[in-house]
């Protein structure tokens, strides 16, 4: 699959801009804060309906709108989608898709698939779980509209059960209260561990398979480290969902008195971490500053893979990484994910080498302006 | 600045609080209010104020009505042993325009949500127990939506109830009727395999 046009209308500093993009390379090159990484970051809306840069949808929106859209269309299995995100401050994000109005964004799911690569990755093994996780969750939320219904719902009912938590006493109808936040906790808590632990071992091949291409020595191997008791594993036999929910039920009766002194919920996924061990040691602990490098791009390219495995295409977002990697790898990483589809890059040097008859197209970015060059 | 005379802004501004109005259609509504004649505009202004002070919420069910117990209350031809429990006044309108629910209805008035500050003393409750403690009543039907609060208030009513002697059942979610399979998105059809019925 491949963005053949990107329309923007008041996300971050562009007024209204409409690209027309290349099939193979798309190359944007600017001075920081000239509006590079938005596109990126638009496009990630029409992916994942949320951005992949951290940013809640209120702050992209352009000072001074009421809202912003992106909109693109969209080619894979050879016909071309229209796909349209629009958000209004204050209000809910609708999905547009062929011009039909959707009734949940996650119809929005499978339209585009994206992998975002960034500077930030080499933090993806040297910082905390969190993410690591959500390398797990962006990954599944693009394969599986059940898994991006129950992780959004699992987030609600978490900061719902918090707050009932959080004013807990020690009688029957406060007990009553956070029992019902506990079953729905339980419900969509389980699917998702259930989910991350199916993904596993696909993932784990992929990134095993690209860090030994990479760095040739030691095995790069991952491990789900479960919060809830009993489903930690390398997940070979991932557990199914009733499964996980039996033992997230019975870690959350082991935390129970725990959580009500405490105000606020101890077990679950949202607690849970994606070990990366090197050889037979965790990489966190003990990695090099290039160990880590090599495991965050291995990582990073796994997820692309997993995410083509039906072989439609995985559109790459590179922003920025050749501020990380020197310009031998840069290449070799644009090598790599070449073979997968369509990559959009930005930098604020001139573009890259490319390998012979890789069809590609520059833009030069200034101020919320982007001129083809 | 603004553009407008200041009353004809304010007008603007009010119309823009309502549900579903931007301020684009609040503008436009506004202008045609006030090319309209004198007396149309003094009608929709009482319709306003005679809609709100004649319009209160039935002291049996909650729904909205203008006579005190309402007129699916009082109706000798409804069932009174079903009792279909919802969200807002407006579901009872959904469901009614149904014409396949001949019992009664109870309005919550809203849905436990701690982050919202909604507790079960913010909910018609202690009615809805009393309710289904009569002789008559032998089942409620809970008709909430099925989002994360919906589906835990559904538990805590269940729960709730449970010492009553009524069967507590809920609306069932799946395939909508005259649906295609193949066009029904992974989480309804999900649903409705997981609540498939005998035949």
């Amino acid at each position: 699959m491949w963005i053949k046009a990107l329309r923007l209308t008041d996300f971050r500093n562009y007024g209204r801009l409409e690209l027309d993009l290349e099939e193979g390379l798309n190359f944007f090159a600017g001075a920081n804060g000239s509006g590079k990484t938005s596109i990126l970051e638009a496009v990630s809306y029409l992916a994942v309906a949320r951005s992949l840069r951290g940013a809640s949808d209120s702050e992209v929106v352009r000072w001074g709108s009421p809202g912003f859209g992106v909109g693109g269309d969209i080619v894979a299995d050879g016909t071309v989608r229209s796909s349209t995100l629009r958000f209004t401050r204050g209000g809910k994000k609708d999905v547009t898709l062929d011009g039909e109005k959707q009734m949940k964004l996650s119809d929005l799911v499978g339209v585009l698939r994206v992998a975002w690569f960034c500077p930030e990755d080499t933090w993806l093994t040297k910082g905390g779980p969190s993410e690591r996780r959500k390398l797990l969750d962006m990954t599944l939320c693009q394969l599986d509209p059940l898994y991006l219904d129950a992780l959004s719902n699992y987030r609600r009912a978490l900061r719902q059960r918090n707050e009932a938590l959080l004013s807990w006493t020690p009688d029957e109808e406060s007990e009553a209260l956070v029992s019902v936040w506990s079953e729905r906790l339980l419900h969509y808590g389980s699917r998702v561990t259930a989910g991350r632990m199916r993904l596993l071992p696909r993932l784990a091949d992929a990134v095993a398979c690209f860090h030994e291409n990479i760095a040739g020595s030691d095995v790069l191997r991952l491990r789900y480290r479960s919060t809830t008791a009993g489903v930690t594993g390398s997940g070979d036999d991932p557990p199914t969902e009733d499964e996980v929910r039996s033992s997230f039920n019975d870690s959350l009766e082991r935390v129970a008195a725990d959580e009500r002194r405490r105000g606020f919920t101890l077990v679950g996924p949202h607690r849970d971490d994606l070990e990366v061990r090197l050889g037979d040691r965790a990489l966190r602990t003990f990695g090099s500053q290039g160990q880590h490098r090599t495991a965050a791009i291995a990582l990073k390219l796994g997820e692309a893979a997993v995410l083509d495995s039906d072989g439609r295409g995985v559109v790459v977002l590179l922003d920025d990484i050749m501020s990380e990697l020197d310009d031998q790898r840069a290449a070799s990483l644009l090598e790599l994910v070449g073979d997968l589809g369509q990559a959009l890059m930005t930098s604020t040097r001139g573009a890259p080498a490319l390998a012979a008859g890789r069809r590609s197209r520059s833009f030069v970015v200034e101020a919320g302006e982007v001129k083809r060059q | 600045m603004s553009l407008f005379p200041p009353s004809l802004e304010r007008l603007v501004l009010i119309l823009a609080r309502l549900p579903g109005i931007g301020k684009k259609s609040a503008t436009r509504i506004a202008l045609k209010l006030v090319g309209s004649s004198e007396a149309d505009c003094r009608e929709l202004a009482r319709a306003v104020v005679e809609a709100s002070e004649k319009t209160i919420g039935c002291s049996t069910c909650g729904a909205l009505t203008e006579c005190d117990p309402c007129a699916i209350c009082t109706d000798p031809r409804r069932e009174s042993t079903v009792i279909c429990v919802v969200e807002r006044p407006s579901d009872v309108i959904a469901l009614e325009r149904t014409s396949r629910f001949r019992g009664r209805y109870h309005v919550l008035g809203g849905l436990l949500s701690p982050l919202d500050g909604i507790g079960p003393e913010d909910l018609r409750l202690d009615s809805l127990v009393a309710r289904a403690g009569a002789d008559d009543v032998s089942e409620i039907i809970l008709a909430l939506n099925p989002t994360a609060e919906g589906e835990a208030t559904s538990l805590y009513l269940a729960r709730l109830l449970d010492g009553a002697r009524v069967r507590v059942t809920k609306l069932a979610s799946g395939i909508p009727v005259g649906g295609d399979l193949d066009l029904a998105d992974e989480l309804t059809l999900g649903t409705a395999l997981d609540e498939r019925r005998e035949l």
